[in-house]
């Protein structure tokens, strides 16, 4: 049984990873180019979410605030706009301009935007650690001895239809075709009429709506703080080179082998032993396949 | 014959150096032009410098009524002039099918009618749709970008070497595949290297010499 309730809770928080992770991968495609503010984002996100909720509250009739559930639910997709839109923000103001030069001029940016949103939130929330609402409410139920809180429910579940939906659109939409023809060979996607500048926008609002998600979620039971997001942007990095540079499976795959190793492994070992022995596996995986494990989904003919 | 193209003293190149000098040449609505020239004689530049890949320094280029000079790629695509690359560049991790549905700008029943042109034009690719376009021989991902840019709707595809490298049977097909776009009207300008291998099909052959067109 105890197996079970691990299972459950580390899935959630891979799910949660995942998320992290597949915005990271968002942007490197598109742009070529390490967003290394994307961790610092998903903290913004919990911030975004801590905002949201003081506003909600103030503006919806007491019986609905007072509910806790319904403040949850609002806050998903109001978070997610809200990131979105910040995400086009960053867009035009970190990448556009500087979208001919080399991406480590870009990877300069964004480290520049990460230290503005770490030291900026820190400025106007203070330093001191601080939670997100749950998404459905604080219980949790049990099926024997089996106790799964309901927050962990709601991370799983919203992940999977993010994850899923993103899925859907990169590989059953137009849209998704063109992001990802664009990906491959931006200069022979523009020769075929494809906006391509217009795709980048969308992947970094995308992105940064993930962030949003992932911060909202992870920041109800792990807590935030202005500087949480150097881990994260860790988590994320780890998760993509584990999977596969670039590969959105690879992505989720990375994020809950991480996770994985957090909850299960820690919980035979202990927090210090687990994350020596992922640093471990991560070395055996870039030793057996330096591509990852579902890198190099185009090869070449002999 | 209703012009397509228009250029007129079309001066481009790379870094300050011109590798077109004030070159003149005009493409009427569905002719099949052929420019021929030998390696570094500006076939590619020309190619680009039409697509808006490269910045022109001066002269005019007007299509279909319209001074595109100084469009951005992207909307010179949607006016109507789709790419053959020199070197193929499908999208290598995309399916087949995937490459031709990502180039059509139409929806539902016309982007199916537009894939069964390609699919009847190229019947090899119907068998290898769900393949990975890295996963094809080079004569088959030169026929899927052709295809590519058909899905377009294109009125003019420009082509460069779209024979080079080829063994000499896949390059008979995709010849007469050339052949069949250009009697459906579409507006075709090719480059080749010394003579043109499309033979009847070419309503002109032009002779790019250093940067300017010679005479034949």
């Amino acid at each position: 049984m105890a197996a079970l309730q691990l299972l459950v809770n580390g899935l959630a928080l891979g799910a949660a990873y995942g998320l992290v992770a597949l915005g990271f991968v968002l942007v490197l495609n598109a742009t070529g180019a390490v967003n290394f503010a994307h961790g610092d984002w998903v903290m913004a996100g919990g911030f975004v979410a801590i905002a949201l909720t003081g506003a909600l509250t103030s503006i919806l009739p007491v019986e609905f605030a007072g509910g806790g559930a319904w403040v949850g639910l609002l806050l998903l997709p109001t978070t997610l706009v809200v990131m979105a839109g910040l995400g086009l923000i960053f867009c035009r103001v970190a990448y556009t301009p500087l979208k001919n030069q080399p991406p480590v001029t870009i990877f300069v940016s964004t480290i520049a935007v990460g230290l503005i949103l770490s030291n900026g939130i820190n400025a106007q929330f203070g330093g001191a650690p601080r939670s997100t609402p749950p998404l459905f409410g604080a219980g949790q139920f049990s099926l024997g001895d089996l106790v799964i809180s309901h927050q962990s429910l709601s991370i799983l579940g919203t992940a999977i239809i993010l994850i899923g939906g993103l899925g859907w659109l990169m590989e059953r939409t137009q849209t998704g075709r063109r992001m990802r023809a664009a990906a491959q060979d931006p200069e022979m996607a523009r020769a075929m009429g494809i906006r391509v500048d217009r795709l980048i926008a969308v992947s970094f609002a995308l992105a940064l709506a993930l962030a949003g998600a992932a911060g909202l979620l992870l920041a109800n039971q792990f807590f935030i703080t202005p500087s949480s997001g150097g881990a994260l942007m860790l988590k994320a990095y780890l998760a993509v080179t584990i999977g596969g540079w670039g590969s959105l499976r690879g992505a989720v795959a990375g994020a809950m082998l991480i996770a994985f190793f957090e909850i299960g492994v820690a919980s035979l070992t202990s927090q210090p032993v687990a994350e020596g022995l992922l640093y471990l596996v991560l070395f055996a995986i870039l030793f057996a396949r330096p591509q990852g494990v579902f890198g190099e989904a185009i090869g070449h003919r002999a | 014959m209703t012009p397509l193209l228009e250029v007129d003293a079309l001066t481009a190149g790379y870094g300050g150096v011109a590798v077109l000098r004030a070159l003149t040449l005009n493409v009427g609505v569905g002719e099949c032009v052929a420019i021929v020239g030998s390696n570094g004689v500006g076939k590619s530049t020309l190619i680009r410098a039409l697509l808006g890949q490269l910045p022109r320094v001066s002269g005019t280029i007007r299509f279909g009524d319209r001074d595109v000079a100084d469009l951005p790629v992207e909307d010179r695509a949607r006016l109507g002039m789709a790419l053959v690359p020199e070197g193929r560049r499908v999208f290598p991790g995309l399916t087949v099918l995937e490459n031709l549905e990502v180039a059509s700008g139409q929806g539902g029943a016309r982007r199916r009618q537009s894939l069964d042109i390609v699919f009847d034009l190229f019947p090899v690719l119907t068998s290898r749709r769900g393949h990975r376009a890295w996963q094809l021989s080079g004569g088959q991902q030169q026929m899927l970008v052709i295809g590519r840019a058909l899905m377009t709707e294109p009125k003019l595809i420009l082509m460069d070497e779209p024979t080079l490298g080829l063994a000499p049977i896949v390059s008979r097909d995709v010849i007469k595949a050339i052949g069949k776009i250009a009697r459906i009207g579409t507006g075709i300008l090719v480059s080749e290297q010394n003579e043109s291998r499309l033979g009847r099909l070419v309503t002109r052959v032009l002779k790019l010499e250093a940067g300017h067109l010679a005479p034949l």
